[in-house]
């Protein structure tokens, strides 16, 4: 999966991307890293296909009913209860698998036929996490899937991002998140002033920077 | 696809069914005004002269309002709210989300016309000559909503937010309805120009060919609107496909 060359200005006039060139690794967690409105979300969109941009040189992804995709506001309709969300999203991607109720983790059972509106920031993202990594798809978008959750949920997310890789698929991921990381299948690639700074496995990195960690790492670049 | 267009369309239509707000407009409004006339004009509510087209004004008003509000407005509604970049992800096709919208909406409606006719007969009884009628427009609503859908999808490309949406509305509503009391002639010019431009124009005429009101049976009228629902239904699927996904008011 590669992005050539591609360019972009914001509705605003603000250039994100010049001439960016990103390739992305199947079967692996693929790290975007990179400052705040350095252009991550904005390619998750792009990759996902749900932005207006049209012709993109963007090759070998898959088309949109083949990935998934958590975004980042955990955007949903207040007036569904949490039960109807993730029995509607498998009733769609798996026929003839007879979602019950009982299937979903205990943190969420407890919270069922809970309306969305009803629920914290914080339930909402589990809530899509969960029902997202229940899809059969090929690639998988996840845009800070630890945000806002506590401590061990994020571990107990970052294990569900895991098993992903285990089954063969191929993510794609921006987090503040590096533990529990499966650091042997990871990818990453750092976004720095409208450019691909850094693309490479965590070891790379930490090479490169001199450092023990990936946080570190990161930390040294030029992001 | 229909498997997907069954399991949206439940979806939809539970949560529509949660919103019962949409009642007013479409269904109380109407009945109080159909009640106010009822008392003022001391039980001929329709008038004693072409009682039944003064019917299909209120069906206009119904579906018109039902399909800006319900299909339209839901669709920039969840737009705005960055669900509906969500749920065509989960759906995996765009067309699945409007068309699955579509179908909900068309049931809604249908649901609201049964519901504002038995108002009608509850405090009208002499209007149960009309039940024939009734019948016949409620058949008739299953191709009129998609045609509706048509003329006023171009909502869904304008780069405007949900309230400045609503108040553009109900002008349009507004205007809409008041043209359709201008005196013309179906089959003059500015009969012809209105239906092809006014939604409410359009279903006045529709009602009255296909329910043969008012004499206006002919090759010509009957012509001209399936021209102008092939037209609407064709243009219809442009904003399906360019409408964007992404809000005008936040980024994500």
């Amino acid at each position: 999966m590669e992005i050539q060359n591609f360019s972009y200005q914001l509705p605003d006039g603000r250039q994100l991307f010049d001439h960016l060139s990103v390739t992305f690794d199947p079967g692996k967690v693929n790290l975007l890293l990179g400052v705040n409105g350095v252009g991550k979300t904005t390619l998750l969109d792009l990759i996902a296909g749900v932005s207006e941009q049209r012709d993109l040189p963007f090759v070998g992804f898959p088309p949109m009913n083949r990935m998934a995709y958590q975004m980042q506001g955990a955007p949903f309709t207040g007036t569904a209860t949490v039960s109807e969300a993730i029995r509607m999203m498998i009733d769609l991607d798996q026929p003839g698998h007879h979602f019950q109720e009982a299937e979903l983790p205990a943190s969420l059972q407890e919270i069922a036929h809970s309306y969305f509106r009803d629920l914290s920031g914080g339930q909402r993202r589990l809530v899509i996490l969960e029902g997202v990594c229940r899809l059969d798809r090929d690639l998988y978008l996840f845009d800070e899937p630890e945000s806002g959750l506590d401590v061990k949920v994020a571990v107990s997310v970052m294990d569900r991002i895991n098993q992903l890789i285990t089954r063969g698929k191929t993510v794609i991921m921006t987090t503040h998140q590096f533990h529990h990381l499966p650091v042997d299948r990871v990818k990453i690639q750092v976004l720095a002033k409208k450019h691909l700074a850094f693309s490479g496995t965590p070891a790379e990195l930490m090479a490169a920077t001199g450092t023990d960690s990936i946080e570190a790492a990161y930390l040294k670049t030029d992001a | 696809m229909w498997r997907k267009l069954k399991i949206l369309g439940k979806f939809e239509l539970r949560q529509t069914w949660d919103d019962k707000t949409i009642l007013f407009y479409t269904v109380l409004c109407p009945a109080i005004f159909f009640l106010i006339t009822d008392i003022s004009s001391k039980g001929h509510p329709f008038g004693v002269h072409n009682v039944a087209s003064q019917l299909l004004g209120y069906w206009a008003y119904i579906i018109l309002v039902g399909v800006l509000n319900g299909f339209q407005f839901g669709l920039i509604g969840m737009r705005e709210s960055n669900f509906l970049k969500m749920f065509t992800v989960i759906a995996g096709d765009k067309r699945l989300i409007f068309y699955s919208n579509l179908l909900v909406q068309v049931v809604f409606i249908q649901l609201e016309m049964i519901l504002f006719d038995v108002i009608v007969l509850i405090l009208n009884p002499a209007s149960f000559a009309l039940v024939p009628m009734m019948v016949g427009g409620f058949l008739l609503n299953f191709i009129l909503i998609p045609v509706v859908a048509g003329f006023t999808s171009f909502v869904l490309l304008l780069p405007i937010k949900v309230n400045l949406a609503s108040l553009l509305m109900t002008g349009y509503i507004l205007l809409a309805m008041a043209i359709i009391n201008l005196p013309y002639q179906a089959d003059s010019l500015l009969g012809v120009v209105l239906t092809v431009f006014n939604p409410c124009s359009y279903m006045i005429q529709f009602y009255s060919t296909g329910l043969s009101l008012l004499g206006q049976l002919t090759v010509a009228n009957v012509g001209l609107l399936s021209v102008v629902a092939l037209v609407y239904v064709g243009l219809g699927t442009y904003p399906i496909r360019h409408m964007k996904l992404q809000s005008y008011t936040s980024r994500y």
